[in-house]
């Protein structure tokens, strides 16, 4: 067993310094929020508590160095399915915070099972790609994925803990790494952006984009579309536009508008296909189709089927709800007090806005807000750096991987750190709704920190592991 | 291509961050606005509130003046463990009030004050003010409260209170726990009595403790006082009609004619306004408010009654110059006047002239002068007749309001054409269906300030002001210029002196008003006794002295009490004495009147 004697030289020490250095600077930051008291090692405040936090990551990431790299690919279900059981429990006798059921009490401490499931589906999704001949190619490698990945959504959806569950999605970078297409990762990017256009531009608008691209599309399949044709629909198209604009008629005509328009499309491009009979390739067919689809179902589920809490959420974030009391009040706040710092900061222990109360979960959710305020730009700068420097590092590393399990489990937590890290950045500064999930490594809160420093040190005992030349199997 | 997958996370990864770090750089560096906001949101209002003008009666005797009081506050966030002992003993408060409290605020962390003691006495702000280093979390804004050394004329200053979430969501001005006045000259004259407020703004750090004035000062503002108003109310003699009207339910109104200024303006019961200032007012405001004879009530300008033959008055002054009547007419009276369903009468000599009418108040007299004035050719019809009647009777200020600066004032009802057509049908009923209205009863209804000025209006001979009871605001500022305008009657002035003569008569000859007679005063009066169908009559009676240049008119009301002559008589002939002579001579009158109680033991007002 001399592979399991910790090499230091084979240690990414980059990554350590990086996680060291957002570690103690999100301890300052926290430290800056607990306004009241100068004492470091008050243990009843937050930065104090943190410390104790702190020393048990600290503890965690060396027993991680010391413990075997076999351990994790063996006991992967294992660790999985006590995962999944302490979900279980928790959604049967777990604490209510904030409307979420997703706290369990340890003698004391509370814990977030939902932080060890990140970890325990990372570990198995590794195992399960890391196994002999697995390719994302049938349906059972499908199931089994996916049965992976929203087993643990699932409960932590039941717990009503809409933040935790939403991280889970991030697994999308990993299987588009494994192989799944690349199409249905642009697919649900273009889903969220027509979603969100559908809410914020007149139909008309949208439907107009959507037939531009459809044309390029087209373009680009049929090289001999017939100009003449593309011609004609364009114009109706604008004559129908120019109609509406200047009679002021009511949203029945859209449809009217879009169906002729697109009548006439398809109309060209059927003469085309008979043209050049080659009929393969329908994918902007296919796509202008389901845009039209979705667009007008947007509104639907929009109006009918989302709560009014989620609502204005999402109002709020798109900026059609200006709203600064109620729904928009954290974001708000936090963004005044982001956008008060300025380009150098207001200093360590200056900041008004989040000492004073303004800003909420001011040392969890919203650190970010601290940093900004106090450090300014050139902090928020220098944090946002830090973290695509080690995200940058940890894609690489994960490709160096000579074993399957080890490259999948390192794009697991780099999505995982990822998710977090844009999410969190994000709805501080009003780009993304408010669903609560912490900044890796600097937000106050011991389950969190645990749980990113256990993802990112079990990688990096993995690639040691594979750096060394007499590495086996 | 799986090769090139992790070039593409990482274009992902990076154009992630770009968009963020604009988005940063643009909320932290470019955009300014954020910077002003978070300045607003490190910013402290200081609010200086204005002393709330004073109210002087005619002769500068302070009626309502301002005391200190302290409001003592928390802020949450500041809190410390202290003595609640010592807290105790300085507020005079019980631990379990303290303790109640505590829990009230729960695991309240913020910044955001609140009310912990109101209206603390100056003395025990001193005690707290001596230990507040002990109290940190804990500090005292200061507030006035109402006081009246004369304890009189409830209804007419209104009272102030804290406004209402309507009245701030209606009015930029006021704030939660700011005071408003309610009712009263409270009331009317708000905007003159509260003054400005300032606002000073502080820069605090983030322990919340001040730093200094933002922009050294320049836009802070200090609060203005508010104006002192001169009431046109007479201290004494509202406090002596007040007296004259204990325990008797209705209302006397004082005017001096020469210029509408009320002199006195007593509803009763009242209260004493000092009941809603203080701590107990919400305690004291219940009790009042649900008290059978409704103190709160100002009766004098809305309660409406019948003026019973009090109103003779206006229909021989219409009569006598529609020219339908002269005052050399006479008319028999039998003891009733025998037409249609017939009006009693009372036993008086007869035949009559119209100054004798007056002097006797004959019911038959009035029943001929008001059907003559209903069958006045000069009209195609009854009903013309009778609007055009109305229309003169609403010179007087009838049916309408006359604009007192008071709240509340009520409009009372002068019969219409309108109002019998719907009644009896068009063409459906002539004068003896209506004879009612000659002797004040029927559909009319008036309030005893509307008789007051009706009064004054035939003091004057023809022309009334607005009757008003402020007489001046601040410095000597003259109020709104509608009062010092002559509202004319549209009777000629040569008609009041046989009207003048004829109440000058039933005091002083041989009339109904007799008993009242006063010793060197020229008192003018005329008596009504109301028809009341829930009870006994109510006592009318208005006057005016003296005879020539008069100095006083006064209406007067008691319900449920009999005979104009009996009571609301006495107490008017007394209100005269006061004001002109300073005291009474009348003393038998003062005796039964104060001896009177027509209040407790009554049935009508006994509490449910």
């Amino acid at each position: 067993m001399h592979e399991n004697k910790t090499d230091f030289r084979s240690i990414d020490w980059l990554s350590i310094v990086i996680y060291a250095l957002l570690v103690s600077f999100g301890w300052i930051n926290i430290y800056s929020t607990q306004s009241d008291t100068f004492e470091i090692f008050d243990f009843s405040k937050k930065h104090g508590i943190q410390l104790i936090w702190i020393a048990i990551a600290m503890m965690t990431a060396i027993v991680v160095m010391i413990i075997s790299n076999r351990f994790y690919s063996v006991f992967a279900n294992h660790i999985y399915l006590f995962a999944i059981a302490l979900l279980i429990f928790t959604l049967l006798t777990g604490i209510e915070v904030h409307n979420s059921k997703s706290w369990i009490s340890l003698g004391g401490m509370r814990f977030q099972p939902s932080e060890l499931a990140k970890f325990a589906t990372a570990l198995c999704l590794a195992r399960l790609f890391g196994s002999y001949e697995f390719k994302l190619n049938s349906l059972k490698s499908w199931t089994k994925t996916i049965l992976i990945i929203v087993s643990p959504m699932s409960l932590i959806l039941l717990q009503k803990d809409w933040g935790s569950a939403l991280v889970f999605t991030s697994f999308l970078f990993v299987l588009y790494r494994q192989g799944m297409s690349g199409w249905a990762l642009t697919f649900i990017a273009f889903a969220i952006v027509l979603f969100i256009s559908s809410l914020l531009l007149p139909l008309l608008w949208i439907i107009l984009g959507i037939i531009f691209i459809t044309f390029i599309i087209a373009l680009f399949t049929y090289k001999k579309l017939p100009l003449k044709a593309a011609l004609s629909a364009v114009i109706l198209f604008g004559a129908g536009w120019a109609y509406k604009y200047f009679t002021e008629s009511e949203t029945e005509y859209d449809i009217l508008l879009v169906a002729v328009t697109a009548a006439t499309i398809v109309a060209s491009i059927i003469y085309t296909l008979i043209q050049e009979r080659k009929l393969t390739k329908l994918y902007f067919a296919l796509f202008f189709f389901c845009s039209t689809l979705t667009v007008y179902s947007v509104d639907y589920i929009y109006d009918n089927i989302l709560s009014t809490h989620h609502r204005n959420r999402i109002e709020t974030m798109l900026g059609i709800k200006e709203d600064i009391r109620d729904v928009g009040y954290n974001v708000y706040q936090s963004k005044v007090a982001i956008g008060s710092g300025g380009f150098y900061g207001k200093g360590f222990l200056q900041g008004t806005q989040t000492k004073l109360s303004f800003v909420p979960e001011q040392s969890t959710d919203f650190i970010f807000c601290t940093i900004g305020e106090e450090w300014g730009f050139v902090g928020s700068f220098t944090v946002i750096l830090l973290y695509g420097i080690l995200l940058i590092r940890m894609v690489v590393l994960s490709e160096r991987q000579k074993i399957v399990f080890s490259r999948v489990f390192g794009y697991c937590v780099t999505s995982i750190i990822f998710f977090h890290f844009a999410i969190n950045i994000a709805m501080t500064i009003g780009f993304a709704p408010v669903i609560g999930i912490p900044l890796p490594f600097i937000s106050a809160g011991g389950s969190s920190l645990w749980s990113f420093t256990l993802l990112l040190f079990v990688f990096l005992k993995l690639d040691s592991a594979n750096r060394r030349k007499n590495y086996e199997l | 291509m799986v090769a090139r997958r992790n070039i593409i996370i990482i274009i992902i990864i990076v154009v992630t961050i770009v968009i963020l770090l604009m988005r940063l750089f643009f909320i932290q560096v470019l955009d300014e606005s954020y910077k002003i906001t978070a300045a607003n949101n490190a910013f402290r209002y200081d609010v200086e509130y204005p002393a709330r003008g004073i109210i002087y009666d005619r002769n500068k005797n302070i009626l309502v003046e301002n005391t200190t009081t302290y409001d003592i506050m928390i802020t949450p966030r500041e809190l410390k463990d202290i003595d609640t002992a010592e807290l105790c003993t300085i507020f005079r408060l019980s631990p379990e009030e303290v303790k109640n409290i505590f829990k009230d605020l729960g695991r309240n962390r913020s910044y955001r004050a609140f009310t912990f003691l109101k209206q603390v006495a100056p003395e025990r702000y001193a005690m707290f003010k001596e230990r507040a280093d002990r109290f940190p979390g804990f500090y005292a804004v200061v507030r006035t409260m109402r006081v009246y050394p004369r304890k009189v004329g409830g209804n007419v200053l209104g009272y102030i209170k804290e406004a209402d979430t309507a009245t701030i969501n209606r009015n930029q001005y006021y704030k939660s726990g700011d005071y408003i006045g309610c009712t009263g000259i409270e009331e009317s004259y708000e905007e003159v009595l509260r003054g400005k407020k300032g606002l000073s703004i502080y820069l605090r750090d983030s322990r919340n403790r001040i730093v200094e004035p933002y922009e050294g000062g320049r836009l802070d503002t200090s609060a203005v006082s508010g104006k002192n108003i001169t009431s046109s109310i007479d201290a004494d003699l509202q406090e002596y009609v007040q007296l004259l009207m204990q325990n008797k339910v209705g209302s006397v109104v004082a005017i001096e004619p020469s210029t509408g200024e009320i002199l006195a303006l007593v509803s009763s019961p009242t209260f004493d306004p000092a009941l809603l200032s203080g701590l107990n007012r919400g305690q004291n405001f219940n009790a009042l408010d649900s008290d059978p004879t409704h103190p709160l009530y100002n009766r004098a300008i809305m309660s409406r009654q019948p003026p019973g033959s009090t109103f003779k008055l206006v229909n021989g002054l219409i009569a006598l110059q529609e020219e339908t009547l002269t005052t050399t007419t006479h008319y028999h009276c039998g003891g009733r006047y025998p037409y249609g369903k017939g009006v009693g009468c009372h036993g008086h000599l007869s035949p009559v002239n119209f100054t004798n009418s007056i002097m006797v108040s004959c019911n038959s007299y009035y029943c001929h002068v008001f059907r003559n004035i209903l069958e006045n050719k000069k009209y195609s019809s009854t009903g013309l007749a009778l609007d055009a009647w109305r229309e003169k009777v609403q010179r007087f200020g009838f049916a309408r309001k006359l604009g007192i600066d008071l709240p509340g004032e009520k409009e009372g009802i002068i019969a219409s054409k309108q109002m019998y057509d719907k009644r009896y049908g068009e063409n459906r009923w002539n004068p003896l269906t209506v004879i009612s209205l000659a002797i004040g009863q029927g559909e009319i209804v008036t309030t005893i300030l509307q008789l007051a000025n009706m009064c004054a209006t035939i003091a004057n001979k023809g022309y009334y002001y607005i009757p008003h009871i402020v007489k001046a605001v601040g410095d000597g500022e003259k109020i709104a210029p509608e009062y010092y305008e002559k509202q004319y009657c549209g009777i000629d002035e040569k008609y009041f002196d046989h009207t003048i003569q004829g109440m000058y008569m039933a005091v002083n000859g041989i009339g109904t008003a007799w008993r009242v007679r006063l010793p060197d005063i020229e008192l003018c009066g005329k008596t009504g006794t109301a028809e009341n169908p829930h009870g006994k009559n109510h006592s009318v009676f208005v006057c005016f002295a003296p005879k020539n240049n008069p100095k006083i008119a006064v209406a007067a009301l008691i319900e449920n009490s009999g005979a104009g002559a009996s009571f609301a008589a006495p107490v008017s002939a007394l209100t005269v004495e006061k004001y002109l002579k300073g005291k009474i001579s009348r003393t038998d009158l003062e005796q039964f009147m104060l001896g009177l109680d027509l209040v407790t033991n009554n049935p009508l007002y006994a509490r449910k």
